[in-house]
């Protein structure tokens, strides 16, 4: 078998854009000029890219016209909000990941995280494109259990190393999805090592296999892989969300997902994933600018 | 454990977990692009492999892994070293 490849998704990849000098030049400006002044230039650019980047804007179009039932006009401008929200999002956490730690973190429900790193098994947290959950990492910092996440191999150089650098100071591993699989038997070493594994459980990584959910009573699909690798490793499951609220404050929702322990794998893993559709549901309804999949998800 | 009880346990389990056919099970069968093995099934191998044979699978070992044939090789070199 070849080397290690990336395999890429089959839907939106999942990146963040930009190349090396690009990705750089950000980190030095939010540095140099400030949070508040780079959400003011950002401003600018944020039709351009509404208007030329035609998957990302119909796919939220589509978002709010069918999640939340808003007309078309209003959609169209909605996706101006969302987008112009994402950027300030993205800012944060290139801040976050430079090193600054002014921001004002609220957590909702995360007592049970913590009662999980005190017992000796591993256990995944479920994250998701809605939010920031990357920041999810730098919050849970703790020394008692290695954090890996599950990532799409295929960002650019700079961003990784930047992301690995971030990630290092947090204690955090990454997982990188290859061709190979080898990636499923560092995630089962990972929680046979008692280790916390974060996987994305709204995107295809690896497999297209998917499970069939509801959200708002639109009928969408959700990747099978996160529920049946905690199904069948038999670990527990939390869906977290960071959701922006205001100017450097962020709210972080956890909880846990469960089903009968007798129950086979796959249903199991049906079970799953209505749980976190339903978390999903919750969460978009109360911030519904925040989803932040820019390609047609509900198709 | 012999060769062939290896290879029984793990075409029983590629048949009744991973639903192959049993016809399609030739050690020269391609794992990904003859049998359809996917990431997911592989969560289901890399459990299978623990439970059935007491085996934790290293990353790196699954490198080499390509045909049916390496894998029965790979599972029998390690139960009966």
């Amino acid at each position: 078998m070849p080397d290690s490849q990336a395999v890429t998704s089959s839907s939106w990849k999942g990146t963040t854009d930009g190349g090396d000098f690009g990705i750089n030049s950000l980190f030095f400006m939010i540095r140099v000029f400030g949070l508040r002044t780079m959400y003011f230039f950002m401003a600018f650019a944020i039709p351009f890219y509404v208007f030329f980047r035609k998957e990302a804007r119909t796919g939220i179009m589509n978002y709010y016209q069918k999640i939340h039932g808003f007309p078309k006009s209003r959609s169209f401008f909605r996706v101006f909000t969302n987008n112009f929200l994402f950027g300030k999002m993205m800012f944060d956490r290139f801040a976050i990941m430079a090193g600054d730690r002014n921001f004002n973190i609220e957590f909702i429900n995360n007592d049970k995280f913590w009662d999980l790193i005190e017992q000796p098994e591993g256990f995944m947290l479920g994250s998701s494109h809605i939010g920031s959950f990357e920041l999810a990492g730098y919050m849970f910092h703790q020394d008692k259990k290695k954090i890996n996440s599950l990532v799409f191999d295929g960002e650019s150089a700079a961003m990784q190393r930047r992301r690995i650098e971030a990630f290092n100071k947090n204690g955090i591993t990454e997982i990188a999805v290859k061709s190979d699989m080898s990636h499923v038997f560092a995630i089962k070493n990972a929680f046979d090592n008692g280790e916390i594994v974060s996987m994305p459980c709204d995107r295809m990584l690896g497999s297209t296999k998917n499970i069939k959910v509801f959200i708002n009573n639109v009928e969408t699909y959700l990747p099978l892989g996160p529920f049946i690798t905690s199904a069948q490793m038999n670990v527990k499951l939390l869906s977290v969300f960071v959701m922006r609220e205001k100017f450097r404050h962020y709210k972080v929702y956890v909880n846990e997902i469960s089903a009968d322990e007798v129950l086979p794998s796959r249903d199991k893993a049906k079970i799953y994933a209505d749980s976190f559709a339903n978390d999903i549901q919750e969460i978009i309804n109360h911030y519904p600018d925040q989803w932040f999949n820019f390609y047609n998800f509900w198709n | 454990m012999s060769r062939a009880e290896i290879e029984d346990r793990i075409n029983k389990f590629l048949i009744e977990e991973i639903e192959l056919e049993k016809q399609a099970l030739k050690p020269e069968a391609l794992l990904k692009e003859d049998l359809g093995i996917d990431s997911l099934d592989y969560v289901d191998i890399a459990v299978m492999v623990e439970n059935n044979f007491g085996l934790k699978i290293k990353p790196e070992d699954m490198k080499n892994v390509v045909i049916l044939g390496d894998f029965y090789n790979f599972i029998d070199k390690k139960v009966n070293q």
